[in-house]
């Protein structure tokens, strides 16, 4: 173990994640410790530039979320990415509770917010993802909400519900979008055009201040610019051998998700990188490598899983939770343009759309296999689990394997056995 | 011809077997215990004492199960999952749905008419379904493990296990014995519970005829009764259905042997 891996170890848990994070803006604590610890404790490649800038990007956003307070600026517990641009639009920062939770996970730290919430009540069956907060609120180890934002059902149902009792724990008011569930219906772009509008109402009253069009404008110009460079990094792992590991490629979306400003630089250098590894023909495990398309979240707290796969001669080419968030926003009539982006993301909706989304990336992504980490007490992700495999095995004629476990709880993952149906599963597949 | 051998370390048992060619030459199954390094080796040595033989005339070794690696004296890993099918297409030709009922956990496994897997399940969460449930509700019930088969069998109207966890379900026959319930209709009623979980995972994987169940549990007739009933199926028990993961660690180690002096 090397010596900023012990001491990020001990220090997080120790200090806790707004104390740690207090370190970004201080040039020596952030380049020496912060930047070091991130990828040393997540395992990022270090001979990729970009994972330092992505680490350190993301260290001072989650400060300014801690130090918003101070800074005299507001800021919104978002669940999803289709409003971040109304949001930096109002100067609001837009906070994500489910990416903070993941974060937490993967520093070893995600368990006692989640037993905290359990102490208060909350079943341990429960979502993860909404325990998180909770606790996590409880333990003064989260931004504080000034206000929430529930964007239902899009890709959870029980966010609203959920929304409300955070309501209840942080006194942030709530606002809901509704979502319509049939994404294709003629009226849904309308009814949603109206719920962006509505939104757009709540934040003027909310900060005192009318909408910028033309700042909107420019944040989508440049959130489609990110989500452009972002989608081609993605495209770049179709080449074999595959340029980057599973973990650096799923990781790499978490910009997007959270629509980071500069998000699109980094994307460039992202790109840049890997087109140079390509032309190189530097690549994960071989051209042979068994290619496979990981659907649901990826385990935080054990994420070495990418890692192991590899050791086992197969590599994650693309995701589906890192394929769903570079969705393009026309500019010519910004309000149409959000509501499509939202409407079209394969998060949002039923079945039949995901498992589309699941046998277009398999088919683009030449995929030998995928890998299906259903979360316990999700629906949206268990549920079609045996769908989605029936379908790929239909069409495509390739296996998934299907196991259940949390992706942000250690407690509710059976590494043991994880390990050896993953490596049965590989096995199978040589 | 190459001795060969197979060492399956699971969380109950550790199994060893010689294979000389395709010839059986010893086996041996022992309890893990708390050491699985130790029970790979005790169980080997048994089984080479039994054969007549010595370590340095073993010329390749694979381990599998649990404890696989803790075996040093292993050339190779390979999940219990792939040596399974391997060694129930040994025994049977013609078996395309397997399941296994071991110690810790219970397995669905299909495999096509080469015997090479192409599906497979396992139970999540926790240990009901598996040989452990049995082990704490024979200890409730103050019996014998080995008896909880034949009891089950006399039952005609099995009680109702609802809990799916081990701990609450010990819980629900501790107060069915109070209420006077009779000691077989429990034991059925246990025996029901655990198949209803076995069934309901073997389904993840479909099911097709050519069925044989093994591990630790199948020994049990209560379970494999209420499992035939569930799935509509006759299933064949191997003579010994705690060694097949080991033999086809073995044949592996077989195949692997032969590549090596290729």
């Amino acid at each position: 173990m090397s010596i900023v891996e012990s001491v990020a170890e001990s220090l997080i848990p120790k200090l806790g994640m707004r104390r740690v994070l207090s370190m970004a803006g201080n040039p020596l604590l952030e380049s020496v410790l912060l930047t070091n610890m991130t990828l040393e404790l997540f395992g990022f490649d270090k001979e990729l530039k970009s994972n330092e800038k992505l680490a350190k990007s993301m260290a001072r956003y989650l400060n300014s979320c801690f130090n918003a307070k101070q800074e005299q600026k507001k800021l919104a517990w978002s669940h999803s990415q289709p409003l971040g641009e109304i949001l930096s639009a109002f100067e609001i920062l837009s906070f994500s509770p489910p990416v903070f939770a993941t974060i937490c996970a993967g520093n070893g730290i995600g368990t006692r917010a989640l037993e905290r919430a359990e102490s208060y009540g909350f079943s341990r069956d429960s979502c993860s993802f909404n325990r998180h907060p909770v606790g996590a609120y409880l333990l003064k180890d989260i931004p504080i909400p000034d206000i929430l934002i529930s964007n239902m059902p899009f890709s959870c149902a029980a966010e609203g519900k959920c929304s409300e009792v955070l309501n209840y724990f942080t006194g942030a008011p709530v606002h809901h979008i509704n979502t319509p569930f049939r994404y294709n219906d003629p009226d849904a772009i309308e009814f949603l055009k109206e719920e962006l509008l509505r939104l757009i109402d709540v934040f003027e009253k909310f900060t005192g201040k009318e909408l910028d069009y033309e700042k909107l404008k420019s944040i989508v110009k440049e959130s489609n610019e990110a989500a452009k460079y972002c989608k081609h990094s993605l495209e770049l792992r179709k080449v074999r051998p595959v340029p980057i590991s599973g973990l650096d490629g799923a990781a790499s979306i978490v910009p997007m998700q959270a629509t980071l400003k500069g998000s699109a630089s980094f994307y460039k250098e992202r790109c840049d990188e890997l087109e140079l590894r390509i032309k190189e023909g530097i690549g994960i495990g071989g051209e042979d490598a068994i290619r496979l398309m990981w659907l649901v979240i990826p385990p935080a707290h054990h994420i070495d899983i990418f890692k192991d796969l590899e050791k086992l001669g197969a590599v994650a080419v693309c995701e589906e939770v890192s394929s769903v968030w570079c969705g393009m926003i026309e500019v010519k009539d910004i309000i149409d343009g959000l509501a499509k982006r939202y409407l079209e993301n394969p998060f949002n909706g039923n079945l039949e759309k995901r498992i589309k989304h699941a046998i277009e990336m398999a088919k683009e992504y030449e995929v030998d296999a995928a890998i299906h980490n259903s979360i316990w007490g999700c629906p949206q992700s268990s549920s079609g689990a045996i769908a989605i495999k029936d379908a790929l095995k239909e069409e495509l004629g390739i296996p998934t394997l299907v196991f259940d476990g949390d992706p942000i709880d250690p407690r509710d993952y059976a590494q043991g056995q994880i390990r050896t149906r993953i490596e049965a599963f590989i096995e199978m597949l040589r | 011809m190459d001795i060969v051998a197979g060492v399956d370390i699971g969380s109950v048992s550790t199994e060893a077997l010689l294979l000389k060619g395709d010839r059986m030459m010893a086996y041996s199954i022992i309890p893990t215990g708390s050491n699985s390094k130790k029970a790979g080796e005790s169980a080997m040595n048994e089984t080479l004492a039994k054969a007549n033989m010595k370590f340095k005339d073993i010329d390749y070794v694979v381990a599998t199960g649990y404890g696989r690696i803790s075996v040093p004296f292993a050339n190779e890993k390979i999940t219990e999952i792939t040596c399974h099918a391997k060694g129930a297409h040994f025994l049977f030709p013609k078996v395309r749905t397997i399941i296994d009922i071991g110690g810790q956990d219970s397995k669905a496994i299909r495999v096509d008419s080469s015997g090479n897997v192409f599906d497979f399940a396992m139970n999540d969460k926790c240990a009901a379904g598996t040989g452990r449930f049995l082990e704490v509700m024979s200890r409730a019930l103050d019996i014998k493990l080995d008896d909880v088969g034949k009891i089950s069998l006399k039952s005609k109207n099995p009680a109702k296990i609802s809990s799916m966890c081990t701990v609450f379900a010990e819980s629900e026959v501790v107060s069915l014995v109070a209420e006077g319930t009779s000691q077989k209709d429990i034991v059925s009623g246990i025996c029901d519970a655990i198949s209803s979980r076995i069934a309901a995972m073997v389904s993840r994987v479909g099911i097709e005829p050519g069925l044989i169940i093994s591990g630790g549990v199948a020994k049990n007739l209560g379970v494999v009764k209420a499992l035939e009933n569930k799935l509509d199926l006759n299933a064949t028990i191997p003579k010994e259905p705690q060694i097949v993961v080991a033999l086809g660690a073995a044949l592996l180690a077989g195949e692997k042997s032969k590549g090596c002096y290729e």
